[in-house]
């Protein structure tokens, strides 16, 4: 047996071992590049440093915190389910030019959470927003019983939490940036205050909806944080993470649940595939009570009235929760005002 | 239509990328994860559709969830060996059933691979669906990987020297044994994959070849997509070697077009994602298309334009000169 095309695999294998050698040699290349921090407070905005934020929710948080001492992009926009985010060709130039990646973390953002997690590497500097948070105030779900490891991740809507997550956030960048400092504490006095009067309020509406009605029902479970803190029992057709599938055990429970309990009102989410809930409602003869937002924020133009009677746009944390609490007040308070 | 395509600035699409230092590293280990990719996988699937299981690969990607599952179950953690382990254990059970079931049943190959790797695939769900609803493991989780994030991926030391991004470097190894191995065992391999009978009496051990294949085609698939996800790697599977059979019939030549390809299909993709800002791995998969559908008008062997306006009329001729082509093929597996 001859064999004639032999010689071109060996001259095959030499071209692959070339290829190899010099990816290689890139990636070696790499690992010189440092993280460079020439800061200067009048710049122009091309020359600004660069912040890539993760969900709508960060995004709130640090342009209220940085004011316009940063370029800020964000990855995921209104009404984007992080849980199921894929990048686009812009995000991954944004995230390549980013200075600073500031990310929710505790998987919420899928493979982006672990691939920011796990390498702090080509001179970004990233930002875990959820890292630091005491294990005390964190929810872990435990449908099977005790499940440590993963931690529900939907922390915003509990106000003392994310308060604590923009402490945090401006204790970094005062140190990444310390002529912003002032500029930067007192961004925080003035959101953090927000937040409070919001807290508040927020609790002083949920005092409106009868006791035996005080029941959240949505979507996927995002809202335990939410029930905790307002004092509502929450309860989802679908778990933490959106992409797992309502098992047929799940759907008849939380029918007869609705049922039994006589609630009149159920809720669907901005971001999540709504025909679930809208068919568990027609099952049961309650009404679908509006959209929440849960793991995304609204567009900018979507208005709700709030504390002392001002407006709040839905691409803030504020508005979402004003928009929240107001839609579900509304809807569980029925005619026993 | 003006918003769906966004103008071609140059500069942006094609310029931006190399332009600093940062960029290019950054930029160039997405291209390079691509090329690896399509290489390693087009290599493997030349013989894959040769054999005519070209969607052995899809069915393998799917059948390995419930090793994913059991290995992620007995360490309780993603680690990346067991799970390696795992899948690939799971992909050779998965094609051993086919197999099975094609030659012990009446059950043509086609429903014995849709019939398998479903059920593989629902049993992986099944087990998912047991550990509990969080968001830790799901199928889309270990499933889908993004090759845009290959740069972000941790990297592998050697003491304190960093020698690379782990993906980059797993698909790199496994392309390098996967062209050592073909060098070696192309005869066997291409015997086999055309000739079941000839090989036998030739004493070839054709099932050991069979499932060090399918072994090879599971490492190929597992290495790929934990970082690219699956639909790139069943594409790249079946189009580098279906496209350069539209130029050549001879095997040898197939594979080594599988380079240039690859190198086409991954900046292509590249380039395409920057102008249309979406995702890279689907673009790859576009490009690939488009070079399919190129290769197919104008192709030497089988090409439209070939066979409708230059072979039209001597069309009985061709028939008979393809037939004897084909059944002298392989002179040197004879000879």
């Amino acid at each position: 047996m001859t064999f004639k095309y032999h010689n071109k695999f060996i001259s095959l294998i030499k071209f692959g071992c070339y290829h190899i050698f010099s990816v290689w040699l890139l990636l070696l290349m790499s690992c010189e590049q440092g993280f460079t921090n020439n800061q200067n407070p009048i710049l122009p905005d091309s020359e600004k440093p660069q912040i890539v934020v993760t969900t709508t929710h960060l995004r709130d948080m640090v342009t209220k915190i940085t004011g316009d001492r940063f370029r800020i992009t964000s990855l995921m926009g209104p009404g984007v389910d992080p849980h199921i985010y894929k990048p686009t060709s812009r995000d991954i130039l944004a995230l390549s030019k980013a200075d600073i990646v500031i990310f929710h973390g505790m998987m919420l953002e899928g493979r982006l959470s672990e691939a920011l997690a796990s390498g702090k590497k080509m001179g970004i500097l990233t930002f875990d927003a959820t890292s630091a948070l005491p294990k005390e105030q964190i929810i872990f779900p435990n449908e099977h019983g005790g499940d440590t490891k993963h931690p529900d991740p939907h922390v915003w809507f509990d106000p003392k939490i994310w308060s604590s997550i923009a402490n945090e956030f401006t204790k970094m960048i005062s140190n990444f940036d310390p002529q912003g400092e002032i500029f930067y504490l007192r961004n925080l006095k003035l959101f953090t205050d927000d937040i409070l009067l919001i807290e508040n309020w927020s609790i002083d509406q949920m005092k409106s909806i009868p006791p035996s009605q005080k029941k959240l029902i949505t979507s996927h479970d995002a809202f335990q944080y939410f029930g905790r803190s307002m004092g509502l029992e929450v309860v989802a057709l679908q778990g933490v993470s959106t992409t797992t599938e309502a098992g047929l055990g799940d759907r008849t429970n939380l029918v007869d649940l609705i049922k039994k309990q006589n609630i009149k009102a159920i809720f669907i989410e901005s971001s999540v595939n709504p025909d679930a809930i809208n068919e568990v409602a027609n099952e049961c003869g309650v009404i679908v009570g509006g959209e929440l937002f849960s793991d995304a924020l609204g567009s900018k133009d979507h208005m709700s009235t709030g504390p002392n009677g001002k407006s709040f746009p839905a691409n803030t944390w504020a508005g979402m929760m004003v928009h929240n609490v107001n839609t579900i007040v509304k809807a569980l308070r029925g005619n026993s005002l | 239509m003006s918003e769906f395509f966004p103008p071609l600035d140059f500069n942006d699409t094609f310029g931006m990328p190399w332009a600093t230092p940062k960029d290019f590293i950054w930029n160039a280990q997405i291209v390079s994860m691509g090329i690896l990719v399509s290489l390693s996988c087009g290599l493997i699937g030349t013989f894959i559709v040769a054999r005519k299981l070209a969607l052995m690969g899809d069915a393998i990607s799917h059948g390995i969830l419930p090793g994913l599952a059991i290995a992620f179950i007995a360490t309780q953690s993603k680690a990346l060996l067991p799970m390696f382990i795992g899948a690939c254990g799971a992909g050779l059970l998965c094609s051993f059933c086919i197999e099975w079931l094609h030659k012990k049943t009446p059950l043509k190959m086609d429903a014995a691979l849709g019939l398998t790797f479903t059920s593989f695939f629902a049993f992986g769900v099944l087990l998912i669906t047991q550990l509990g609803n969080n968001a830790h493991i799901d199928a889309e989780c270990l499933l889908y990987g993004e090759i845009g994030f290959t740069p972000l991926a941790e990297s592998i030391y050697w003491g304190s020297l960093e020698i690379g991004s782990r993906p980059l470097l797993s698909i790199g190894l496994v392309t390098l044994i996967i062209i050592l191995l073909i060098t070696i065992f192309y005869k066997q391999l291409l015997v086999t994959s055309f000739d079941q009978t000839l090989s036998v009496s030739l004493g070839l051990p054709v099932k050991a070849i069979h499932y060090g294949l399918m072994l090879f085609l599971a490492v190929t698939i597992v290495a790929s997509f934990e970082s690219v996800g699956v639909i790139l790697v069943i594409a790249m599977l079946i189009f580098p070697s279906t496209t350069a059979s539209f130029f050549f019939t001879r095997m040898p030549a197939i594979l080594l077009c599988s380079f240039p390809l690859s190198i086409l299909y991954s900046f292509g993709g590249f380039f395409l994602a920057r102008w249309l800002d979406c995702s890279i791995a689907a673009s790859m998969v576009v490009v690939a298309m488009a070079c399919f559908g190129i290769a197919w008008l104008i192709g030497t062997e089988d090409g439209i334009i070939k066979k409708y306006f230059f072979e039209r009329k001597l069309s009985k001729k061709t028939a008979i000169k393809e037939g004897t082509k084909k059944a002298s093929s392989f002179p040197e597996a004879q000879s």
